[in-house]
């Protein structure tokens, strides 16, 4: 509270204040977001970054290297080879650094929602007014082209009154705005839980076991965060896949513990039934574990308590569903 | 308070009285499908208490006018994800009270020049039937659509006071009643009944025309404390406001300071006249209205107007903090499963809400927030002891205003803008700001409170562009949003 003495009520009269002192306030006066300092490169490795570069800007020049002598060898032979090569060689370096910017612009956009969503954490309790609106206005404009989701954006404009609190304004907009989108990506989880969880226990080949668990992991890492607007190269794919491996390992070895203990339980139940199984379970359970953390990390905003679905809600659907795809084979 | 409340005579399992209620078939029938409904969860009883003034009949017409529409609830889960099929007014059911008069609130509320609704004078039953898509895939499973009855009372805010009264005997009540007659401010307005009662003789049998004299001297004494020093707690609660019993010999009594026998012994008759119909007030009137509609509450929400008592000045707010302590004692908490819901219902959900939130401008709700929490502390407290977490809230059930901001010498202010109760025009005002603790001594003198009542904004019945409400929907979801699922 502000040292100032309490100032008494008054009452204005509109006729008689000068024209523009008064002002209809939709949206409250804003304040900049707070902008938590995104997590830079970990100090603990400059020596892994630097034989990364290096390596890498190593193997660039020499291939660059390479590549010159060869076209310019071509064009001691004939000029028209030389040249056809030298366009092809242009085209390839060009294909090379879009893919390289795209790949910066999707690792970029996965940080950004990160800022974000430090901003919302900071938010999500606040009773005061005036700093939601910026950061949410920075989270509606990742989604305002997407079709779908115009409807949910201007219904939040409408429901979202000027007697909201920051806390409440940002909650609002997660329920209205990104529960469709979180209800796609928690159907992109499942599918994939399932389809790994059925995969293993039917291939035959351990080794085509750990192909499927990999490439549908990816497949799905990819789609949840295309459901949430980051449209991930393969470089944005690999860092989500690593900062969800550390999220779930950060996320408490205890109830990683438990979890398992449940899993393993259960699986070694139906490894009774048969060891395939088991292991399909296993494995459907890990990959919406995996799943559930990559939402979390690529949504704009944090989720509340009780918005993010159980891993405990899931295993039950999953397993509804592994019960009714049985009954459907026994029919057939 | 615990040891008095278990032996209270207010928690006696009320069988007995029941019993003749029982017996017709209808009535047999009716309390069969109680049973079942209660039994199947599909009932929730929600208690919507408040003092005078402290908004209840908004509150119920409001609520039931957005359940109805089925939007601008965004905070209510059900209507968020979209579940919520639609609500419907049930008829009452024979015995039950009359209805409440919603499409006349409502009505009132939506006119070309919409008006407050006048003060509750009688008990009115409301009974809506929710319909919703049950939550989750296996609860789907069991039955796809689900219903819920919500039943809701609204009666005149001063009988609420007399609830405290079934704890109390005559003499009890009389010698509390004259501790408070004899402090400013009431002592001034007590001056007429108090010098009547002084001059009775009370050995000889009492005079008929005496008895009418003593009640309505007193009756003017309370209407005078709610009238001209705004004061709450006025008991019984049904002389300023007697309902069906006006002019019934129920409500001819007033409280007697003690009487001193004479050495040479004699009866004191008018005393033994008041205190058999203070009883007979007690168990007839009161008694039967906490049995059938206060007892059996599932969840409960009770409303304050906190601008209200901080306008009218320290003892009025110290007086409706303490009423508000005595009436929340009457009720029972603590969580509650199916065979408490069976036959002894608890209050399983508590919400304190501060109602007209939008008198003042956003930026206070969460200072109006906070001193409601302090000034129901007890209460909450208490029910914190019985295992329940209340909430709290600052809302507005029809909001009448919108939020400006203006320069005034230097420093940008919160003001709101709406049209003042009682005039027709519109004006901006800055209500002043709300002390996030209770007020101190020195707080009180200056005109520090000068919240004004603003006249409703008319309400749009198909919906406005803007929410018509201050986080009606959030309550809402306290109070009934887990059983939509």
């Amino acid at each position: 509270m502000s040292p100032r003495p309490p100032l008494a009520p008054f009452e204005l009269d509109p006729h008689k204040v000068e024209p523009g002192r008064i002002v209809l306030v939709e949206p409250e006066p804003s304040l900049p977001a707070v902008v938590e300092p995104a997590p830079g490169p970990s100090p603990r490795r400059p020596w892994r970054r630097l034989l990364l570069l290096g390596g890498a800007g190593f193997l660039a020049a020499l291939l660059g290297l390479e590549a010159y002598d060869f076209v310019v060898d071509l064009y001691v032979r004939s000029e028209l080879l030389g040249g056809a090569f030298s366009v092809l060689l242009a085209l390839a370096a060009a294909g090379a650094i879009g893919l390289t910017a795209s790949e910066i612009a999707s690792l970029r956009r996965l940080t950004k929602l990160g800022d974000l969503r430090a901003s919302g954490a900071h938010l999500l309790t606040s009773q005061v007014h005036g700093q939601a609106d910026p950061l949410l206005d920075r989270v509606e404009r990742i989604y305002r082209d997407r079709a779908e989701l115009r409807g949910p954006i201007e219904r939040f404009h409408r429901e979202a009154s000027d007697a909201l609190n920051d806390g409440e304004r940002v909650r609002l907009f997660a329920t209205t705005v990104l529960a469709p989108l979180d209800r796609r990506a928690y159907q992109a989880v499942t599918t994939c839980a399932r389809d790994i969880g059925a995969l293993t226990a039917l291939s035959p080949l351990g080794v085509l076991d750990g192909l499927i668990v990999l490439g549908r992991t990816l497949a799905m890492l990819r789609a949840i965060a295309t459901v949430y607007g980051v449209r991930p190269g393969a470089a944005a794919t690999t860092a989500l896949l690593r900062r969800t491996v550390r999220n779930i390992i950060a996320a408490g070895v205890g109830e990683l513990v438990s979890d398992a203990a449940v899993e393993t339980l259960g699986a070694s139940l139906l490894s009774f039934l048969s060891t395939r199984a088991g292991q399909g379970v296993v494995n459907g359970v890990l990959a919406a574990r995996l799943g559930l953390s990559a939402m979390q990390l690529c949504r704009p905003l944090p989720f509340a308590a009780g918005e993010l679905p159980s891993l405990k809600q899931l295993r039950k659907e999953l397993f509804e569903g592994a019960g009714r795809s049985l009954d459907g084979a026994a029919k057939r | 308070m615990a040891i008095r409340s278990a032996r209270s005579p207010l928690k006696d399992f009320p069988a007995v009285g029941e019993l003749a209620s029982l017996v017709s078939p209808s009535a047999l029938q009716r309390h069969a499908q109680d049973l079942a409904d209660l039994a199947l969860d599909r009932t929730l009883r929600l208690a919507v208490t408040g003092l005078r003034g402290g908004g209840k009949t908004v509150f119920i017409t409001a609520i039931t006018h957005h359940l109805l529409l089925g939007r601008e609830l965004p905070f209510l889960s059900a209507v968020q994800e979209e579940r919520l099929l639609g609500a419907r007014l049930m008829p009452p059911r024979p015995g039950d009270p009359p209805p409440f008069p919603f499409a006349q609130g409502r009505a009132a509320l939506a006119a070309a020049e919409p008006s407050w609704p006048a003060p509750t004078e009688r008990l009115s039953a409301l009974r809506l039937q929710l319909r919703f898509v049950a939550k989750g895939a296996l609860r789907r499973r069991l039955a796809e659509h689900r219903s819920l009855n919500l039943e809701i009372v609204d009666y005149p805010g001063e009988w609420l006071l007399d609830l405290p009264l079934l704890e109390q005997s005559f003499d009890e009540w009389s010698a509390q009643t004259l501790a408070a007659a004899a402090r400013p401010p009431r002592a001034a307005l007590a001056g007429d009944w108090l010098s009547f009662v002084a001059g009775l003789d009370r050995e000889t049998p009492p005079e008929p025309s005496a008895v009418v004299q003593a009640a309505a001297l007193y009756t003017r004494y309370l209407q005078r404390c709610q009238a001209e020093a705004g004061l709450s707690r006025v008991q019984p609660g049904r002389f300023t406001m007697p309902g069906d019993l006006a002019g019934s010999h129920l409500l001819q009594f007033c409280p007697l300071p003690p009487y001193e026998l004479p050495p040479g012994g004699g009866r004191d008759r008018f005393g033994a006249l008041m205190a058999e119909r203070y009883e007979r007030y007690r168990d007839t009137v009161v008694r039967s209205f906490y049995r059938d509609h206060f007892s059996r509450f599932d969840r409960q929400i009770v409303l304050v107007d906190l601008l209200g008592a901080l306008n009218r000045g320290r003892t009025c707010f110290d007086d409706v903090e303490a009423a508000l302590g005595t009436v929340l004692r009457s009720f029972r908490y603590g969580p509650s499963g199916l065979l408490a819901r069976l036959f002894r219902p608890r209050i399983e959900v508590l919400l304190f809400a501060a109602s007209k939130a939008d008198h003042v401008a956003p930026n206070q709700h969460h200072n109006l927030r906070l001193l409601l929490e302090q000034m129901v502390s007890e209460a909450a407290g208490n029910a914190r002891f019985e295992g329940i977490r209340p909430a709290f809230v600052a809302l507005a059930a029809l909001r009448s205003t919108d939020v400006v901001r203006t320069e005034h010498h230097g420093q940008t202010l919160s003001c709101v803008r709406g049209a003042l109760k009682g005039e027709n025009r519109e004006t901006v005002l800055f209500p002043g700001e709300i002390p996030s603790e209770l007020p101190a001594d020195a707080d009180w003198d200056e005109d520090r409170f000068r919240f004004r009542d603003f006249a409703p904004r008319r309400l749009q019945l198909h919906g406005a562009d803007k929410p018509q409400h201050i986080r009606l929907d959030q309550a809402l979801e306290v109070l009934l949003g887990d059983r939509l699922r």
